[in-house]
């Protein structure tokens, strides 16, 4: 009996160090996992349905985080010259902080030239594994991730040397591997 | 003896006066770490634009008052925006009677910061590190969290 109990034990040990924590986000090459979200604009959004896009941007959002507003402006700008490429961009907002009703004020505030989405209860951060706002993922229509990080390197539009996000969708039409698949920036936490 | 009152709190306030230190490169974050071997480092990433920030920061600040005296430093790196450095960073600081060094980053490249603290980290702060004497890094800490929770991490190193 003792000895079952070390054996179990063991076993237990050896498969806690076997299966990785998920803490990493998902990256380049990473399939996302599908999703459906009935929204409070009534419509419903699932991934799987964006199969004859070109590129898929999944935006996660906010409407408080000071990072996020100071891209207002230059997100409509980005999605206008984008979608006419076919390219889908969504907005998640996953704060458990800000409400429907404060996410459609701000969106109808903000005149966003793309759906945002209630993400509640973090479902789909945590699929994602995204952890900021803005953060923004890249996806091809079969879901596989092409591009993870930010827009661009400033969050002052004058001060912008890298369009990242510009960049990567650029390649991505052009039928090119992104260069820089991985970018970073500071940002508010998502408040799960 | 008023006037002896009032040149002490006028030297009390001279002597809780802020200084921030600027931040130019990933060195100057190394030479942090240097100048503090074989102490417990605590690196809180912050801003005076992130709510969770500005009400995680007292919570540090008690931490701080508790484990001064020893083996231990509290790193504050401020991520303000630059026009906000002189109305609300250096008010905020004085506001919380930080009589310690702070810094304030100014640096481009910033994925090269992230990545040298863990590369799990993707930017998101509040954003606490904690190293141990020996300078490795025993807890990445992402998120607001109180006094207790602190000195209990805290206290596993010292």
């Amino acid at each position: 009996m003792k000895n079952l109990k070390i054996i179990i034990f063991s076993i237990l040990l050896i498969v806690s160090f076997i299966i990785p924590i998920k803490s990493y986000s998902l990256e380049p090459g990473d399939k996302a996992t599908d999703f459906k979200i009935t929204n409070f604009d009534g419509k419903t959004y699932q991934l799987s349905d964006l199969k004859s896009s070109s590129a898929i941007v999944v935006m996660f959002w906010s409407t408080e985080c000071p990072f996020v507003q100071a891209y207002n402006d230059r997100i409509n700008s980005i999605v206008s010259s984008y979608q006419s490429k076919n390219v889908v961009f969504w907005g998640i907002n996953s704060n458990n902080t800000e409400s429907i009703d404060r996410i459609k004020e701000h969106y109808t505030d903000k005149k966003y030239n793309f759906p945002m989405l209630k993400d509640e209860y973090n479902k789909i951060a945590d699929m994602f594994g995204a952890t900021r706002t803005p953060e923004v993922f890249v996806l091809d229509n079969n879901r596989t991730v092409l591009y993870h990080g930010r827009i661009d390197d400033s969050r002052d539009a004058n001060e912008v040397q890298s369009t990242d996000l510009k960049n990567a969708l650029d390649e991505i039409l052009s039928g090119k591997e992104v260069t820089n698949r991985i970018t970073k920036q500071f940002g508010c936490t998502i408040k799960r | 003896m008023n006037k002896l009152i009032i040149i002490f709190f006028f030297l009390v306030k001279i002597s809780i006066a802020q200084e921030l230190t600027i931040l130019k490169s990933l060195d100057d974050i190394r030479s942090i770490k240097e100048e503090n071997a074989g102490k417990v480092l605590v690196f809180n990433f912050w801003a005076t634009w992130c709510k969770p920030c500005v009400e995680e920061f007292p919570e540090l600040i008690k931490i701080h008052q508790k484990f001064k005296s020893k083996d231990f430093k509290l790193i504050f790196i401020s991520l303000d925006f630059k026009e906000d450095i002189n109305t609300k960073l250096l008010p905020f600081l004085k506001n919380n009677n930080v009589d310690f060094k702070t810094y304030y980053l100014d640096v481009n490249n910033t994925d090269d910061i992230m990545n040298y603290f863990n590369v799990k980290w993707d930017g998101g702060i509040p954003a606490t590190f904690i190293f141990d004497t020996s300078e490795k890094l025993q807890k990445f800490i992402l998120g607001e969290n109180n006094h207790d929770f602190f000195e209990k991490e805290i206290k596993k190193f010292l």
